[in-house]
């Protein structure tokens, strides 16, 4: 599979709604409740994402089942119930995971964007120009790269470049 | 007790596996890694076992990957554990006829044929799976893991087990520990690294986990937040049968090794399935943090009733810690009141035990708050203290804000003791600023005669005379008041190093540290260690050694005063060797220092920007003392490369060599340099090696210059100090001295200089700063970074660094 699932558990359904909004962008269907009575047990391929809120063991097996055929989860939970579903489904895939914002896994905590733009800068552009390339604001880019520099805790963008490099290539 | 004949009283050993061709333990995950792959070379089954979060699926999934077969994943879900042939539906991705056994083999072989069958989370897996999966291997080789402890029935599990290969999965190496924890946070020092591998021990779960918050060590588990590995260890933990859980709990909430028979029936449990370690008579859990969690998942009752049982089974100063968190108060003051008074306790304990019984009994606030201070904990202290009025109160408090440097608020809280004791006079004259001290001491002498023998007051009137601060000490000592004695010891410090006297008061704080260690007064242990490798910081001995040792001390959470002069130690050391960027970083967290380290902070301030190339504007100012002299001098460098008057030297005594640098700089001559130099040799290298540079920088004589400054390099080289080494080779360069760095090519093309520039350029230092580094001038740097940049091919300094480094990695 190229593309995670999406698979979400999360504490309000404004949430989910908001990433059901995101998958349906992203060409995935989105079914409400967990329960799944396609014949077929392989759902990968019709790009389901089922959604809804959990709360009680049964629609959470429901719920672990729809995401071990291929099908999205994003369920609306909270306490016991809502870790137990986060582990088993953690077991099908990575959590958090979102259609067409797939992230790399080399362990650092930076978003797309923020990649993108080390990219430029390793390439050799300018910040200005990589925030041209990127198709945002200069003041967009540079709020960006100082996140990056606060989350891998240095305080030059050149560490942050080399930092980010030495991972992608590791 | 009785020498128990087993290492582990109590306790059966740990089952072998009785399988067929039962396997050596492998050596290392690719060890295991290999083993696997011979043994499905053609058919057959593999098992990897092994505690929660070991990394068992992370194995799996590198066999799959290094198989030329394609593979079918698939494995148990905890939810799901009761769904018929889930595992296999899920590896074979269609529904499969879980009620006839030949049938679901077929079904399966039919659809992975030429594959490998993977499956993970035996543990969950329904009963016709684990039936299957033995008559599959017999097809096709079939991978899988299984958590140790499960609840897998006895006859499968025995059947299974029979008939596959079992690879326990192995511990984690300390190089691939470090490797993943430096892959989760690549910016962690090493030290912290250190910390987070004995905290998570060698599980990867755990240690990922910690990197990934290791911003704040302390933060505290949060089991709700779903994205939080801690959620994935807990439901793990969850999963162990009940008294394997508790007995983790418990071993969590003792926060050390405990013997087995403290944990009852659980140990042997936790033991089988790997999760403690057996150290000597004890077991340690296998990862500290997973206990941590065991017991964060504790509820409140529970939690209440662990604590009461741990009171019971533990003694001392423990048993009346988890009597308080049981809510059991007569009892924890009753254990607390008596390992205060257990006279083989240390300082430490019986501080923390009377700050227990404190909380418990507000009228034992003043005597915990005495042992907090005698112990050097004078934060606890003002705690305790707090709402509490009456002199013997207001005596402690003054004490404590002694303690932690401020002395205005000390001598506030004196105001209200009426009555006149000779501790009161004692505090009055410790907390005096300096210019009314002499009068004040007058003025006591007079009300107490001269044979006063209150030892403090004694001590307090001996002022800042050394020799009159040690017989103080040893009268203190023999008075048996141990605050007072660590106060002259501490005095007696301050007074040598005020004087320039940094081989004897090295000496004096590692003798006091020594003692207070003894005493179990760790407080002022770290605050004299903290004095100690501020001496040795500033006399430039073994700098890049200091450093590594105090920044060990430094990630202890210390009090005020130690914790500013270890950083300002650390600081100074790295500075000199050429880190200014970091410690000026470490400079400027410092956010509020105690008052009596407030003018040496000010002036590590100027120093390091004046060795960074960026002198402020202002001068720092100083009054007595060494580091109020080395702020003068400091001055003087300022005023000297910014061209601009130093500020007026009042007539203070100085220390001798303090004294002849500045009257070297008032005359401006060359020679008299030369008599400064001399008074700090042996002293302080970097205060001699500034001495020859501005010797050389004065005299009119191009020779004496030349030889001042090869004597400054060589003695700044030998000590480390690489900026004012660097600072020595450029004014060598100005009397046309060159030394031939011009080399051979290094990697593509680049010479070793070009290299070595863009090195520094990587690391994120400004030119400015590598040109002090390398002793050259910032537009020899800007040259070599932009004949660097056109031979890498490179459009800026961030590419080429990133050239570079793909260069030197090929």
């Amino acid at each position: 599979m190229s593309e995670h699932l999406p698979l979400h558990v999360v504490p309000t359904p404004a949430e989910a709604d908001a990433i059901v909004r995101r998958c349906t962008a992203a060409g995935w269907k989105s079914h409400r409740g967990f329960a799944l009575l396609e014949p077929a047990w392989d759902l990968g391929e019709r790009r389901l994402v089922a959604h809804g809120a959990v709360t009680d063991e049964h629609t959470a097996s429901q719920a672990v089942l729809a995401a071990a055929r291929g099908a999205g989860v994003i369920a609306v939970a909270s306490g016991r119930l809502a870790l137990a579903l986060a582990a088993d489904l953690r077991r099908v895939g990575p959590l958090g995971a979102t259609p067409g914002r797939t992230e790399p896994a080399d362990g650092l905590d930076l978003d797309l964007e923020q990649r993108a733009l080390l990219n430029r800068l390793a390439a050799g552009s300018t910040i200005a120009a990589a925030a041209e390339a990127e198709f945002v604001s200069l003041r967009t880019a540079n709020r960006r790269i100082a996140a990056a520099r606060s989350t891998l805790g240095v305080k030059t963008t050149r560490e942050a470049v080399m930092i980010y490099i030495k991972h992608a290539r590791g | 007790m009785a020498a128990p004949s087993s290492p582990v009283p109590g306790l059966r050993p740990r089952p072998v596996p009785a399988e067929p061709g039962a396997t050596v333990p492998p050596a290392g995950r690719d060890d295991a890694l290999r083993l696997a792959a011979e043994a499905l070379r053609e058919t057959g089954l593999v098992i990897f076992t092994g505690p929660p979060g070991c990394g068992r699926t992370r194995l799996l999934e590198r066999l799959c990957a290094a198989s030329s077969r394609p593979g079918h994943a698939g494995g148990g879900l905890a939810m799901l554990s009761a769904s018929p042939a889930l595992a296999l539906e899920r590896a074979t991705r269609a529904r499969m006829p879980a009620d006839d056994l030949p049938l679901l083999a077929e079904a399966v072989y039919s659809r992975t044929r030429g594959g490998v069958l993977v499956i993970d989370d035996l543990q969950w897996c329904d009963a016709a799976t684990l039936a299957v999966l033995p008559v599959l291997a017999e097809r096709l080789p079939v991978a899988a893991a299984l958590r140790v402890p499960n609840r897998v029935p006895a006859p499968a599990l025995e059947r299974l087990l029979a008939a596959a290969t079992v690879i326990e999965v192995p511990d984690l190496t300390d190089a691939e520990a470090e490797a993943l924890v430096r892959a989760a946070a690549p910016a962690l020092p090493a030290h912290r690294i250190a910390q987070l591998t004995a905290r998570g021990g060698r599980n990867p779960l755990a240690l990922t986990a910690l990197a990934r918050r290791a911003g704040d060590l302390d933060a505290e588990l949060d089991f709700d937040a779903v994205a939080d590995p801690a959620a994935a260890a807990a439901a793990a933990i969850a999963d162990l049968p009940r008294p394997g859980r508790t007995a983790l709990a418990a071993l969590g909430l003792l926060g050390r090794p405990a013997h087995p028979s403290l944990l009852g029936e659980g140990a042997s449990l936790l033991l089988e399935a790997g999760m403690v370690v057996a150290e000597g008579h004890y077991l340690r859990p296998a990862s500290p943090w997973m206990a941590e969690i065991a017991a964060g998942l504790l509820d409140t009752a529970a939690r209440r009733a662990m604590h009461t049982h741990l009171a019971e089974a533990t003694a001392g100063l423990e048993s009346a810690r988890h009597a308080h968190a049981a809510g059991l108060a007569d009892r924890a003051l009753a254990a607390a009141l008596e390992a205060a008074g257990d006279p083989a306790a240390g300082l430490s304990i019986k501080a923390e035990a009377l700050l227990l019984a404190a909380e418990l009994d507000p009228g034992l606030r003043v005597r915990a708050a005495r042992s907090a201070l005698e112990a050097g904990r004078p934060g606890p202290a003002l705690a305790v203290l707090e709402g509490e009025t009456g002199p013997d109160a207001a005596l402690a408090r003054a004490w404590a804000h002694l303690a932690t440097g401020h002395s205005a608020a000390a001598a506030l809280a004196l105001e209200p003791i009426g009555e006149e004791s000779p501790e009161r006079d004692q505090l009055r004259l410790l907390c005096a600023p300096a210019g009314r001290r002499a009068d004040l001491a007058e003025a006591l002498r007079e009300r107490w005669g001269a044979g006063e023998s209150h030892p403090g007051l004694a001590a307090a009137l001996a002022g800042d005379d050394p020799e009159a601060l040690r017989a103080a000490e040893a009268l203190a000592r023999e008075a048996g008041d141990v605050t007072c004695a660590n106060w002259c010891a501490w005095n007696r410090v301050v007074a040598l190093v005020d004087t320039a006297r940094l081989g004897e008061a090295e000496q004096a704080a590692r003798e006091a540290a020594g003692r207070c260690a003894a005493a179990g007064a760790y407080s002022w242990q770290t605050r004299f260690l903290a004095a100690g490798a501020w001496c040795l910081v500033l006399s430039g001995t073994g700098l890049d050694h200091l450093i590594a040792t105090s920044q060990s001390l430094a990630d202890h959470a210390l009090p005020a005063v130690a914790d500013t002069l270890i950083v300002a130690a650390i600081a100074l050391a790295e500075a000199d060797t050429g880190a200014l960027g970091t410690a000026r970083a470490r400079l400027a967290r410092l956010a509020a220092p105690p008052g009596a380290l407030g003018e040496l902070v000010e002036w590590l301030e100027h120093e390091t920007a004046w060795l960074d190339g960026q002198p402020g504007p202002e001068a720092p100012e100083g009054d007595g003392g060494l580091v109020g002299g080395l702020a003068h001098i400091t001055g003087r460098w300022i005023a000297y490369d910014t061209g601009t008057d130093p500020a007026e030297t009042s007539k203070t005594a100085w220390p001798a060599p303090v004294e002849a640098t500045l009257e070297a700089w008032d005359a401006a001559r060359g020679e008299a340099f030369d008599t400064a130099a001399a008074a700090w040799n042996g002293l302080a290298a970097r205060e001699q090696v500034r001495c020859l540079l501005a010797l050389a920088a004065h005299t009119g004589e191009s020779r004496t210059a030349v030889t001042a400054l090869e004597e400054a390099e060589r003695i700044a080289e030998d000590h480390g100090l690489t900026v004012l080494a660097g600072r020595a080779r450029r004014s060598l360069r100005r009397h046309d001295v060159r030394r031939d760095r011009r080399s051979a090519r290094g990697t593509g093309g680049l010479t070793d200089r070009e290299t070595e520039v863009l090195r520094h350029v990587a690391d994120g230092h400004p030119s400015r700063r590598i040109a002090e580094i390398l002793g050259i001038t910032a537009e020899t740097v800007e040259t070599h970074i932009r004949s660097g940049m056109r031979k890498l091919g490179a459009k800026t300094r961030t590419e080429a660094a990133v050239l570079l480094d793909a260069g030197g990695a090929s």
